[in-house]
């Protein structure tokens, strides 16, 4: 195979990190004020003093909450190795009610080793809950509950006709009903991006909850300039040549230090916030590194800004032909006019209607123009309004725009030779 | 001892008719070879046999091999045994054994039994093993059963009884301590705990104080309506609801009367009854109801029609269920108001029962709602309402100060000689659980979402509605940046 060269495998070196979310959220939460901080002393009393308690994990996507969650139950499992265990749930998967507690009897039997039987019904699998978390609470051990998208669990629909209520949230009650008794010991941990989450409860359910909830806010600036340099030095291995690791580390120091990096991130950050979109930046611009030299540059970065900031509809315009173009202003001027549904039969009016009034050149037969309503439904520039009506053909089909006004102008504006009159009729 | 050389059983030599005084020198064959027949089998009309003919009877039927199903060969007792009540077959050690060693134990000999029934501590009665397996199919039946490969595994299920899954009810009768957990005593594992930890584990929702402070009134009214309803001879039905926002204390007050009754009974003050619990919330759907009911007052497990129908006679006729001994029943339905269906038949059943004469039923229903209809209400119901603030919410601000100074102090290292909760832990605590998290989530969002939100609030002011699409908010967007 021969040896690999340094530039691969710092790249897959640091590529390998930004993949890890162990690596990257454990020096953000480093301080004691952290939410990992916070999440680890709440659990880690309960299981100590060995009594129950409920946990909210709120924050928008990708800002941690589950990398966080998986940091603390980790050290947990390490610090008492005997009197832990885990059962993950998933609101996408088990919001029934039904599958919530098969799949929970299932993990517990997992976990204790003992047969678990598919067969038996509800009744069957809640008692079966209940005493095994007796059981657990008498011999001092721990059962932590992880409920992902924990909203889903509080919308769940029961869909059962003679029962006239929706959502019952019956797992949450009876898991928190169960940790109202005193022998049992359970944690219930729910993470969940929709910041009114605990509104969604039931008043018996919340009345039962413990209103523990830990916001996840995105981390400020220097934590993020400390994590960029933490995730893109190179350790002194002795696997990389000795030069090259001091090289790559010091050109790094160079383009974090200059102004116009600065302006690139200030410009990222204007429209991102969350950790999750930083990585995949650092990502995009680590990939995009010259494998000859072995080093970063500052160009990276800015290819992968721009590469953030694509508008694929925009670029759609931008590449339709002046037919195509034609197409979709007469279809815009039709819904100025207020004509809720049109097809391509009106369309084609309209535009006869443009080329009687205004004499343009580009006039076409109706078939070139059937081809180019193809070509734009391809490109997703429009599509058919509805899905049924199969049997009409497609030029009776109702049809519409899915670019806004705005995405058009910009688009025809920037086209290397749209016809003026064009830009003229659609201001009308 | 002689023996018979045909099939070499053995005899006293004073059993035999006549006894032998010694063994003869030539080969001697028991008077039952001779004959070729087996010793009379005694029905169930005999006199009561010696020793001796048992023991002979008990020997023939040992060469019975008989040949049942599965290809399995069981050494059938042809003696009194498979009528038998009681004792009298047994001579020696036996092993009695449930139903999965005993498929194991063939060769063990004729003394292993079967034994069908269980004793089961709550309704104490002897219950048959079979029962329990039957009323597994039963609720499969009810279950929807999706797919293809879950039908064939139910047939196979129903054929396999040794194998039962960990959660199912079987499993759940012979106890869970085959779980392997021990039981660890509370003085091992409390370390020692400081003031804060002490206050916390009191404020614990889980543990139930000595006495319930601010509930004594209603308490009293509970127990007097209980005891007015159980005391009399004719028991005439009555029902109570029981009315309040969650957190007030109303299942909690409940179970502490029902607890101190419970020890009035064991004094002897108070005649027995037969209290049972139910849960609306916890029920798999409102008509389960009927068959949880049933089966707290016999012990059978049933499906909820025949249950309906048992009950029924028992509320409504005056009928007895099994060995009842005629015991008024007190039932307690938490969660009143999650047994509505589409047409309310489960609650007009409940409530109509008490009214029955010779029902002996008492009913105490707790609910949220105030606006149950009316006509629930009026039948002979007393209410009992309870309007002050939740208990639980304030129970746990206690609780989470009470952590928020623990970590204070932990984090300073400070040993103070006095560790006490000071306001701002409790505000930090409230702050912390019932403030909005909206307003710091909007403070650290970038500002393009920043630019969107006022974009929204802008259209709000301009055109007074509340909603609007995407693409107003877009251009307003674009106007700012």
């Amino acid at each position: 195979m021969g040896k690999e060269i340094p530039a691969e495998k710092s790249l897959n070196l640091i590529r390998g990190r930004l993949c890890d979310p162990s690596f990257i959220f454990r020096p953000l939460s480093a301080s004691s004020d952290s939410n990992y901080s916070k999440l680890k002393f709440i659990v880690s009393t309960s299981i100590t003093e060995g009594c129950n308690n409920s946990i909210l994990l709120l924050g928008p996507r990708g800002s941690g909450k589950t990398a966080v969650l998986d940091l603390v139950v980790g050290d947990l499992l390490e610090q008492f190795p005997d009197s832990v265990s885990v059962i993950r749930l998933n609101g996408l998967l088990h919001s029934d009610d039904n599958c919530a507690f098969k799949e929970i009897a299932r993990q517990l039997c997992m976990e204790h080793h003992l047969l678990f039987s598919k067969m038996a019904s509800f009744d069957e699998n809640s008692h079966f809950i209940i005493a095994m978390l007796r059981e657990c609470g008498l011999a001092h051990k721990t059962i932590i509950f992880v409920l992902d998208e924990f909203d889903m669990f509080a919308q769940a629909r029961i869909l059962i006709s003679f029962n006239l209520l929706i959502g019952k949230q019956r797992l949450l009650y009876s898991l928190l009903d169960a940790m109202q008794s005193v022998t049992s010991q359970a944690v219930v941990i729910g993470i969940s991006s929709r910041l009114d989450a605990d509104q969604l409860l039931e008043k018996r359910v919340r009345s039962r909850f413990s209103h523990r909830k830990i916001l996840f806010l995105p981390p400020s600036r220097d934590e993020l300039d400390g994590l960029l340099e933490h995730l893109l030095s190179l350790p002194a291995d002795s696997s990389f040549p000795s030069g090259y690791v001091s090289r790559f580390n010091d050109k790094i120091k160079n383009i974090t230090s200059d102004r116009r990096f600065k302006d690139i991130l200030k410009t990222f950050f204007n429209a991102h916030s969350t950790v999750n979109s930083f990585l995949k930046f650092i990502f995009c611009a680590v990939s995009l590194m010259n494998l000859e030299s072995g080093l970063l540059s500052l160009e990276n970065f800015k290819a992968a800004l721009s590469s953030m900031q694509r508008q694929p509809k925009l670029e759609a315009v931008r590449d339709c032909s002046v037919l195509e173009l034609y197409l979709l202003v007469c279809m815009r001027r039709l819904e100025v006019k207020e004509q809720s549904s049109y097809n391509f039969i009106s369309v084609m009016k309209e535009y006869k209607a443009i080329h009687d009034s205004f004499q343009t050149s580009d006039y076409y037969a109706q078939n070139v123009c059937i081809r180019g309503f193809e070509h734009l439904r391809e490109r997703q520039v429009i599509c058919y309004a509805e899905n049924r009506g199969q049997s009409q053909t497609g030029e009776y089909r109702p049809m519409k725009l899915l670019i806004s006004a705005s995405e058009l102008h910009q688009g025809m504006r920037s086209h290397a030779c749209c016809p003026a009159i064009l830009l003229k009729l659609l201001d009308h | 001892m002689i023996e018979c050389d045909d099939f070499l059983g053995g005899f006293h030599l004073n059993c035999l008719k006549p006894p032998l005084k010694d063994v003869p020198k030539s080969d001697w064959i028991c008077q039952f070879c001779v004959v070729h027949q087996p010793p009379p089998l005694q029905g169930k009309n005999s006199v009561k046999r010696t020793m001796r003919e048992k023991l002979l009877s008990v020997i023939y039927g040992r060469l019975e091999l008989r040949n049942c199903g599965n290809n399995k060969l069981m050494m059938v007792v042809m003696c009194i045994g498979l009528k038998l009540t009681e004792m009298e077959c047994v001579l020696r050690h036996c092993f009695v054994k449930c139903p999965m060693e005993f498929s194991k134990a063939i060769n063990d000999g004729d003394d292993v039994f079967l034994c069908e029934y269980q004793y089961d501590v709550h309704c104490h009665s002897f219950k048959r093993l079979a029962e329990l397996d039957d009323g597994d199919s039963d609720s499969h039946q009810e279950e929807e059963i999706d797919s293809d490969e879950e039908e064939s595994v139910r047939g196979d299920s129903k054929s396999k009884r040794g194998l039962t899954g960990a959660n199912t009810r079987t499993w759940r009768i012979f106890g869970l301590e085959k779980v392997g957990t021990k039981r660890i005593p509370e003085h091992v594992r409390c370390h020692k705990k400081n003031e804060l930890e002490k206050a916390k584990a009191t404020l614990l929702l889980a543990t139930s104080p000595k006495s319930l402070p601010c509930r004594s009134k209603e308490m009293e009214e509970i127990t007097a309506f209980i005891k007015g309803s159980i005391s009399d001879d004719q028991c005439l039905g009555r029902c109570m609801y029981i009315h309040g926002v969650p957190g007030t204390g109303k299942t909690i007050s409940v179970l502490s009367v029902m607890k101190n009754l419970k020890a009035e009974v064991e004094a002897g003050s108070v005649s027995p009854y037969c209290f049972v619990e139910i849960n609306g919330l916890k029920l798999a759907s409102p008509e389960n109801i009927y068959s949880v009911i049933y089966e707290a007052l016999s012990g059978h497990r049933v499906r909820w029609k025949k249950a309906l129908q048992s009950l029924n006679e028992r509320f409504a006729e005056g009928k007895r269920i099994g060995k009842e001994e005629g015991k008024p029943c007190i039932l307690l339905i938490d969660e009143l108001d999650l047994l509505v269906t589409r047409n309310q038949s489960v609650l007009y059943n409940i409530l109509d029962w008490p009214t029955k004469p010779n029902s002996r039923l008492v009913v105490l229903g707790i609910a949220n709602t105030m606006d149950l209809p009316a006509e629930w209400v009026y039948r002979d119901c007393v209410s009992v309402a309870a309007v002050s603030g939740d208990a639980r919410r304030a129970l746990e601000i206690c609780r989470r100060a009470a952590e928020v100074a623990n970590y204070r102090l932990k984090k300073t290292n400070k040993t103070a000689k006095s560790q006490l909760v000071i306001m701002a832990d409790v505000e930090v605590a409230i702050q912390e659980m019932f403030q909005a998290q909206h307003i710091q989530v909007m403070k650290s969002v970038s500002k393009l979402s920043k630019i969107f939100l006022t974009a929204m609030v802008h259209e709000l002011y301009k055109t007074g509605m509340a909603e609007t699409s995407f693409d107003r908010v877009a251009t307003t967007v674009c106007l700012f940046a």
